[in-house]
């Protein structure tokens, strides 16, 4: 694979100012100085009972170290073993060290990065050698419900921090040998584990290639979210739609995987980034597939509906409220007059200062303390609805062409950066020109969303392609036995999902 | 390539900027037309009517009410304008339901108004025309609807349910147009009065105004639009009523129209033209009082055959009464044999007019009662 052939030119590795030589304690005073101000590193010197001749010391940090595992498994062995006249490292690692991971040591670079890891490094006098034994140990979130992508059917496991805990959770839904696991690591302070995720066989090559190679190519100092990740490696990084999926839930990732698609986890974040994304997966959703095919056809199709009314209600009422009242049924027409009459602001300053009071009370809400949220909501139902009205402020259509706005964007959290571009966008050129304006903004958008590709496959492929093969799980999501192939263009040789399904 | 890329947004610019949809201007400030009267003054002006949506506002409701404003001017189009001095904001005429001529305006000739109708990209070609049979048409928005508050979308609601009763017919603009200009048929437009109710007075429908070319000849009452509707094959609906006198003394019977087709047959015999009317009609039994069992085949038969003489008489007499009176063939006549009889029109058009007036025209019904309602028998009276 090309991902390890320039690995130590993205990763600029730490150079340690040691020099490890035969006395201890010459070695412990070199440690102690790159951990220099750092008051959680912790030296531990001993000998064996039988031996006080035989010293030894253990390095770690506090806090990232199981005190127990240490104890029981390192410093209890050595202090309590008859050791015999000659005795090396190897026979400590060999025969005395009662641990499932502990290896020798050569470079000095390799104990460090070990102590930071959170392992536990263990020195001996007379030796310039070292054994890295693995003693983490911190606490962590049990696995819970992701918050964000709840179901009322289906499994409710969510992905947590720890990285191997989530590939555990993939692991065990996906009994094949095919399954790989590569890691990377990412980011020259943070040192982020990276794992990328295919089946062999299911995964498109090209694209696995591709996506290690743009990998390989990200040289940052830190990779905190999942986020930096899609950012520098996406493939429309300007547009508002993303071409990198991310999911919480690991029965989600695993039907990626499925699909042929590559998912990369990041230690430390509780997500699966799932790769290449296309349009129609904004709409899917893990419980169409739980439930039967006819509800889930009607809430993906509601899920569709529900983008257009969001990103198309508001301009649409500007654009007939101020350029085409000969379209307006005439009785729409007067109930419109009706609620306009004597309102201060003209419909576009209305519409758009609405859009944004809508936009603040969701920014507001989103992160705030649960005890806080009733009096927000009160606030915002006060502030949007009844007073301004009453107070004729702002007209009654506008609250009713807000609130469904908003509410259709609430449909699908997934999708809900891009339509508050896409509808301020709508919005001011309906209010430019009118229809023609919304249709020109509709075309921008439609010509920009067939132009961006993810990973090499056009973002509409499913919608634009011929044949009805692509179509079977986007609008409506047809039934299981329909689907009896994988995505075509982006799952590699074995595309047989079902018997039958070669014919 | 620079230039290439550069030239996309201008041409996206220039077709954004060269539509005509420029203005933009908030919906409150439009003072919107629900209907006009157009009448002419002594110096041959003309005066509009024009009825409006006008927003009061009390407290914090808001309600619609009909505002009447007249304005003058040389010209339609300059007293739509001149109404700018009288009141604001600009009218606005693309949901204008009706516009009612004035019995003046109608009988010199209303070219010139179709013709804004027709050009002006504001009114509607499908606005609803009437004419009035008072003395002037604006006196009918001094006059009273029963139930809404827009006296114009009253109107125009009517026309909706006249497919119940077919004493009056829609008529829109670009079909009064389309007649105008074609071959062998004159046009007629609906009339409009104003009548008594309880000592107020009220709008009615009340038939239809007949023309020669774009000029009012005259008035039809309401059974003879009916009739004229049974020649024009406009019939959706509507009653036949009947007062027979058999032997079980009088009795009064309603038909209710289901369906009717109207075929003009033109017929060229020995040189005379002449027309057959097929009239084929579907009814349904509502009214009945004969003091028998069952209805039978043969009181079916009878009353079929009855309410055929019926339509005859009453259609016959008012052809006649058209070709005497007014001599303006408003049925279509000549039409039919342009469209059918292609080579006889063309001899026969250039007299067409002479030829019309004592064209024999005979109107054969069938009626067909489909079902007798809900039951089929009468109420016994038991004694």
């Amino acid at each position: 694979m090309p991902a390890d052939s320039n690995k130590s030119s993205i990763n600029m590795h730490f150079k340690a100012d040691i020099k490890l030589g035969k006395n201890l304690s010459d070695n412990i005073f070199q440690f102690k100085k790159v951990f220099q101000d750092d008051d959680t590193f912790r030296v531990r010197s001993f000998t064996n009972q039988k031996q006080p001749d035989a010293k030894f010391c253990v390095l770690y940090i506090d806090g990232m170290v199981d005190v127990q595992t240490a104890n029981r498994t390192i410093m209890e062995p050595i202090i309590q073993c008859h050791l015999t006249e000659k005795y090396d490292i190897d026979s400590i690692l060999n025969h005395v060290v009662i641990n499932n991971y502990a290896e020798k040591a050569y470079t000095p670079e390799q104990m460090v990065e070990g102590i930071i890891r959170g392992e536990t490094v263990l020195l001996m006098d007379h030796c310039s050698e070292a054994l890295i034994i693995s003693t983490k140990g911190w606490k962590s979130r049990s696995i819970a419900e992701p918050e964000n992508e709840k179901v009322l059917r289906g499994p409710r496991e969510g992905f947590v921090e720890p990285i191997l805990v989530n590939l555990s959770l993939i692991r065990r839904r996906l009994a094949t040998p095919n399954l790989k696991f590569k890691f990377m690591t990412l980011g020259t302070q943070t040192k982020t584990k990276v794992c990328v995720s295919y089946i062999e066989g299911i995964v498109n090559n090209k694209i696995l290639s591709e996506v290690l190679d743009r990998l390989n190519k990200v040289s940052i100092d830190s990779v905190l979210g999942s986020n930096y990740l899609v950012e520098l490696t996406t493939d429309a990084p300007y547009s508002p739609f993303k071409t990198i999926g991310s999911t919480e839930r690991p029965d989600v990732a695993v039907a990626k995987l499925l699909e042929g698609r590559i998912i990369i986890i990041l230690d430390g974040t509780p997500e699966a980034l799932t790769m290449p994304f296309l349009f129609e997966e904004y709409f899917q959703n893990d419980e169409d597939y739980y439930i039967n095919f006819y509800y889930s056809s009607i809430s993906r199709f509601l899920r569709f509906f529900g983008f257009v009314l969001t990103i198309s209600t508001a301009g649409l009422y500007v654009a007939f409220m101020c350029f085409h009242w000969e379209m307006m049924p005439v009785m729409l027409l007067v109930s419109v007059l009706e609620a306009r009459e004597a309102i201060p602001f003209s419909t576009i300053i209305e519409t758009l200062g609405l859009l944004t009071t809508f936009e603040i009370l969701r920014e507001s809400g989103a992160r705030m303390p649960i005890n806080i949220g009733q009096s927000l909501s009160i606030l915002g139902a006060l502030v949007l609805g009844t007073a301004a009205v009453e107070a004729r402020i702002v007209s009654a259509p506008v609250i009713v062409i807000v609130a469904l706005t908003g509410l259709t964007g609430l449909m699908i959290p997934k999708i809900k950066g891009p339509s508050i571009i896409l509808r301020y966008f709508l919005v001011l050129l309906s209010g430019f020109l009118g229809l023609y304006g919304f249709m020109m903004g509709s075309i921008i958008i439609m010509i920009h969303l067939c132009g961006i590709r993810s990973f090499g496959i056009p973002y509409m492929v499913s919608f634009t392609s011929l044949g009805p093969e692509g179509l079977k799980d986007t609008i409506f999501r047809l039934p299981l036995w329909f689907m009896k192939k994988r995505p075509k263009f982006i799952s590699g040789e074995n595309k047989i999902r079902q018997a039958n399904g070669g014919q | 390539m620079k230039k290439r890329l550069l030239l996309l947004p201008w041409i996206m610019m220039i077709a954004l900027f060269s539509t005509s949809c420029w203005n933009y201007k908030d919906v409150e400030n439009l003072d919107v037309v629900a209907g006009c009267a157009i009448d002419k003054t002594g110096e041959g002006h003309y005066t509009l009517t024009v009825e409006m949506i006008n927003m009061v506002v009390k407290g914090r409701e808001s309600q619609p009410e009909s505002v009447i404003l007249e304005t003058e001017g040389e010209t339609i189009l300059d007293a739509i304008r001149n109404s700018i001095s009288i009141s604001s904001p600009k009218l606005y005429w693309s949901h204008a339901t009706c516009l009612i001529l004035g019995q003046d305006v109608a009988s010199e000739g209303i070219k010139e108004i179709l013709d804004i109708i027709f050009r002006d990209e504001e009114l509607r070609v499908g606005i609803h025309l009437f004419v009035s049979e008072g003395k002037t048409a604006k006196e009918l928005f001094d006059a009273k609807v029963l139930t809404a508050v827009i006296k114009s979308f009253e109107i125009d609601r009517r026309m909706a349910d006249e497919g119940f009763l077919s004493k009056s017919f829609p008529v829109q603009a670009y079909r009064f147009i389309d007649v105008l200009s074609e071959e062998g048929i004159s046009g007629v437009l609906p009339s409009i009065c104003i009548t008594e109710q309880k000592g107020e007075k009220m709008i009615e429908l009340c038939g239809s105004a007949v023309f020669k070319e774009d000029k009012l000849l005259g008035f039809l009452d309401k059974e003879e639009t009916k009739s004229l509707n049974f020649i024009l094959n406009n019939i959706k609906g509507g009653v036949i009523p009947l007062k027979e006198s058999s032997d079980g003394g009088a009795q009064r019977i309603s038909l209710e129209i289901l369906k009717n087709k109207t075929d003009i047959e033109p017929m060229y015999i020995n040189n005379k033209p002449s027309i057959q009317i097929n009239i084929e009609t579907e009814v349904s039994l509502k009214e009945l009082n004969k003091a028998d069992n069952t209805i039978t085949q043969k009181d079916l038969e009878f009353i079929e055959k009855e309410a055929g003489n019926r339509l005859k008489t009453d259609i016959e007499g008012f052809i006649s009464k058209v070709q005497k009176k007014y001599n303006s063939d408003i049925f279509g006549f000549g039409r039919s044999f342009y469209k059918n009889k292609p080579s006889v029109w063309k001899k026969i058009s250039h007299q067409w007019k002479n030829i019309f007036k004592d064209l024999e025209v005979k109107v054969k019904p069938t009626i067909r009662i489909m079902d007798s309602g809900m039951t089929n028998t009468y109420i016994h009276i038991g004694d």
